[in-house]
């Protein structure tokens, strides 16, 4: 290997050394795969039997839906038990389902109620995997490549969108959906096997002497304490409600401005999901505390402003250009917020704070998503873009004049007594 | 690098404790409601619909039998229906 592609990788790719959390992005890439080939797989079924895009949708509800209610329940057990049995089970729930839906596709008893129950399925084994696998992240590489790990771990979700339905769609297109289902079987499998090889480690045993409400309400309560991990998780939610909750503004603003249709919907939506993958490579290299301070409170800013830029845009490829560049801002001040908010949590909570993430961001943007859907009647989709990006760029200028914004951005003197 | 520390404060519940949890779970419980709620009348509202279709200049809203504003309303917010 040549010496500056051992620099990049040494630099961008510094957490995968460690065999652990390597073994663990593996599966996490192959489940993400799975996940996004199991979307378009479905889609395309049901979409081909029935021609109702309001069964596709529901399917992709069900699929959803565990989100808003999972995550709790699985952050108390992530911290109560060994996380990697826990992944391991998730990937071979969705092993299993998966393969069941290609034997009853094949045997021609695969119905669309089954679909939607399966998705459902799929849809718990997700909740539970994406908290516990940001968990386990943190715990499985030193404080100084948490950044890079997690940087990593994104790039993979979002590089996935592309790759999961690049593999699959030809393979459905092709051999039927069945190739497809035995696609995500395999993505899946691998992920089972890669999760299985990482080593176990002894959760705390403190916690299971209380019970899992106490266990619950300890865990909002250890993040209401400290108030620069309830800053940091706020500012996310506030970030997610109004700069990514834009899928329902998007066909209504290329209606307005762009195509005359919604046709430049899917191309945006590319836009944003390319700028993503490379912002969160981009961010993993990122070595000093006052290099992540700035680039975060850069990304803040862009965030919104990509919005605003997006909002003045009237020809496809500039408004696409505006769009990578949010989804860039988007993705990279995520994750940075994911990793200042695992950094301070120490490892016996990790499992709640992770999945306390994982509900509000997901509950925040679907109810964002449906206000703003409703509101671009009103207002146009153009006026939100604009004013909600705005507003947002406006709270990260004003969260440098609190002292724990400043903490967060690394423009604050440490503090002498560190987090018990 | 990431070497953020954070001093924790003494735990009691209070309205901004409340607060907070609400920022957390209320946007679930909201969006949850929408979704059911448009789903448990989705088919009230197509129905009108296709009653509209068939007639034409049928108020919807006006008519015995028609679909109240709020579940026309509440269907239209919701993505998946």
């Amino acid at each position: 290997m040549s010496r500056l592609a051992q620099n990049v990788l040494g630099r961008f790719g510094a957490a995968l050394q460690y065999t652990d959390f390597r073994n663990l992005w593996i599966a996490n890439a192959f489940g993400q795969a799975g996940a996004w080939g199991l979307i378009v797989t479905r889609g395309i079924l049901i979409y081909d039997e029935t021609e109702s895009s309001l069964l596709v949708g529901t399917a992709t509800f069900a699929a959803m839906a565990p989100l808003f209610f999972i995550p709790p329940i699985v952050g108390v057990l992530a911290d109560r038990m060994d996380r990697r049995t826990i992944l391991a089970w998730t990937y071979g729930v969705n092993t299993v389902q998966n393969l069941a839906m290609l034997f009853l596709a094949v045997s021609g008893l695969l119905e669309v109620w089954m679909i939607v129950v399966f998705s459902g399925l799929n849809g718990v084994a997700r909740a539970a995997q994406l908290p516990t696998a940001q968990a386990m992240s943190a715990s499985l590489v030193p404080r100084e490549n948490l950044l890079n790990a997690l940087s990593l771990q994104a790039s993979t979700q979002h590089g996935s969108r592309l790759i999961g339905p690049g593999i699959v769609t030809p393979l459905v297109a092709a051999f039927g959906a069945s190739a497809g289902f035995l696609a995500c079987a395999i993505f899946y499998v691998i992920g089972w096997w890669k999760v299985s090889q990482v080593s176990r480690r002894q959760p705390a045993a403190s916690l299971e002497r209380q019970s899992f409400v106490e266990n619950f309400v300890g865990g909002l309560s250890y993040v209401y304490v400290r108030p620069v991990l309830r800053f940091m998780m706020v500012l996310a939610l506030i970030h997610c409600g109004l700069t990514m909750a834009f899928e329902s503004l998007l066909p209504t603003f290329s209606h307005e401005k762009l195509t005359g249709d919604a046709s430049g919907f899917g191309t945006l939506l590319m836009g944003v999901g390319v700028g993503a993958f490379f912002a969160s490579l981009f961010v993993g290299g990122i070595q000093t505390s006052m290099a992540r301070g700035n680039v975060m409170i850069a990304a803040g800013i862009m965030s919104g402003l990509g919005q605003v830029v997006l909002s003045f845009t009237s020809v496809l490829w500039l408004a696409t250009f505006a769009a990578a560049l949010m989804g860039a801002a988007q993705a990279g001040f995520m994750t940075m917020s994911q990793a200042v908010t695992q950094s301070i949590a120490a490892d016996e909570f990790r499992g709640r704070v992770a999945s306390l993430n994982t509900l509000g961001l997901g509950g925040i943007m679907a109810t964002m998503n449906l206000l703003n859907g409703s509101l671009a009647d009103h207002f146009g989709a153009t006026a939100l873009l604009f004013w909600e990006g705005l507003f947002f760029a406006a709270i990260v200028l004003l969260s440098l004049l609190a002292v724990t914004g400043r903490r967060v951005y690394g423009r604050a003197p440490a503090l002498e007594a560190s987090a018990a | 690098m990431l070497e953020i520390d954070d001093q924790p404060q003494p735990f009691k519940v209070s309205p901004g404790f409340i607060a907070f949890v609400g920022l957390f779970f209320l946007p679930i419980v909201l969006a949850v409601a929408v979704y059911v709620g448009a789903w448990l009348v989705a088919d009230d509202v197509r129905a009108a619909e296709a009653r509209q279709e068939q007639t034409a200049g049928f108020n919807v809203e006006r008519e015995g039998g028609s679909v109240a504003g709020w579940k026309k309303a509440l269907v239209g917010i919701c993505p998946v229906h």
